[in-house]
């Protein structure tokens, strides 16, 4: 396949895969704008597309019946969005929304799967993406019970900023208090914790990251054991 | 009046009374008023802070508020806690909302004389209301 049929795209599972598996893929892989807030699956809805985001960041989360919303996952730049489908299940009890807008690109299911069960590079490397992301929705689920609202927030804006451009993050503190499933005052007093020691400034609607290595030391170990998986899915490549 | 808040060294005469249910919200808050010169006294719901008030070992300036219940709820306690407290009604009265949308962010309504209810959108922004109530309240009193 020439290099110019190739979508351009920062997703790290479309960019690693062989040029004949690409080639299959590219004539259906449709770009999409992914806006703030947007949802794109719909909790207990079918699947009928994969998402590769770019530089977007979905957000995976737990919806409770008294409307009390917690991220149990997060999906950038290194995965894809939708997997359930790939393990048999055409929905998922949880939503996926986006955190951060950018844009991305989206394949219908069947056209996936149709490729998945030839088996081969492309179904090895998204059985391992699964695979970390089973152990970074396992991992949150064991953070947010045991450490502290400062600490979860630190590990949720290092895998914010692994995932998107630059330092700045555009992020409310409504948004954030969802994702960490913790009150906003929780969120306020957290924010001061890590303003405090320099490592993040926060405007309206906007968190800066101003030392990322001393928000490394701060944030819980979560943050390392589930990046040390997702480099291990992903051979390293960043 | 005005100088008792205005130092680190002076706040720290003045009392805030924090009622906070919440045990992922309590540290932070409280470092925050600490961080700006305040003696804190912590209930972590509004019976403890019943029995706090009651005993009479405090004398709270201000009370700041934040139960998992709508607003007019926790104002209804807040009333009660600075009833039990003994304090005058003009104490002022601080709940912080928690669950509202983006569009509520920042704002700071008052909801009585001496009640207010501030929808948090940064950490400033609670301490500049604070401040100002406090400035105010002790300013006025005797």
């Amino acid at each position: 396949m020439s290099a110019h049929l190739r979508p351009p795209t920062e997703n790290l599972i479309l960019k690693s895969l062989p040029s004949d598996i690409y080639a299959r893929l590219a004539p259906h892989l449709e770009p999409v704008a992914l806006e703030s807030s947007q949802i794109i699956h719909k909790a207990h809805d079918p699947v009928s597309h994969f998402y590769f985001p770019d530089y977007a960041i979905i957000s995976v989360v737990s919806i409770m019946s008294d409307g009390a919303t917690v991220e149990v996952g997060v999906v950038g730049r290194e995965g894809v969005s939708g997997t359930n489908a790939l393990l048999g299940h055409d929905s998922s009890p949880n939503q996926s929304l986006i955190q951060v807008p950018g844009s991305g690109l989206r394949i219908k299911t069947h056209l996936l799967l149709t490729e998945f069960n030839r088996g081969g590079v492309l179904q090895n490397m998204l059985l391992r993406y699964v695979n970390s992301l089973i152990a970074q929705v396992s991992q949150t689920a064991a953070c947010n019970r045991l450490h502290t609202v400062e600490e979860r927030l630190a590990r949720w804006l290092l895998m914010t900023h692994d995932r998107t451009h630059g330092d700045e993050l555009p992020l409310t503190h409504e948004f954030i208090a969802q994702m960490l499933g913790t009150r906003r005052a929780g969120v306020t007093g957290a924010a001061i914790a890590l303003q405090t020691e320099g490592f993040i400034r926060y405007s309206r609607g906007n968190i800066t990251i101003i030392d990322r290595a001393g928000l490394e030391g701060f944030a819980c170990e979560c943050y390392k054991i589930v990046k040390k998986e997702f480099d291990r899915a992903l051979g390293n490549r960043n | 009046m005005r100088e008792m808040i205005e130092g680190r060294e002076n706040k720290g005469r003045v009392t805030i009374l924090y009622v906070e249910d919440d045990d992922d919200t309590r540290p932070g808050i409280k470092r925050l008023l600490i961080s700006h010169g305040y003696r804190v006294v912590i209930a972590g719901n509004e019976e403890e802070a019943q029995e706090r008030a009651q005993d009479g070992r405090i004398h709270a300036d201000l009370l700041l508020i934040d139960l998992g219940m709508p607003p007019a709820d926790v104002l209804a306690a807040g009333h009660r806690i600075r009833h039990a407290a003994l304090t005058d009604d003009k104490t002022p009265l601080v709940v912080m909302a928690f669950k509202y949308n983006s569009e509520m962010e920042g704002q700071d309504v008052h909801a009585g004389h001496h009640d207010w209810v501030t929808y948090l959108e940064n950490a400033e922004q609670l301490e500049l209301l604070i401040d100002r109530l406090l400035r105010e309240h002790l300013t006025a009193s005797p």
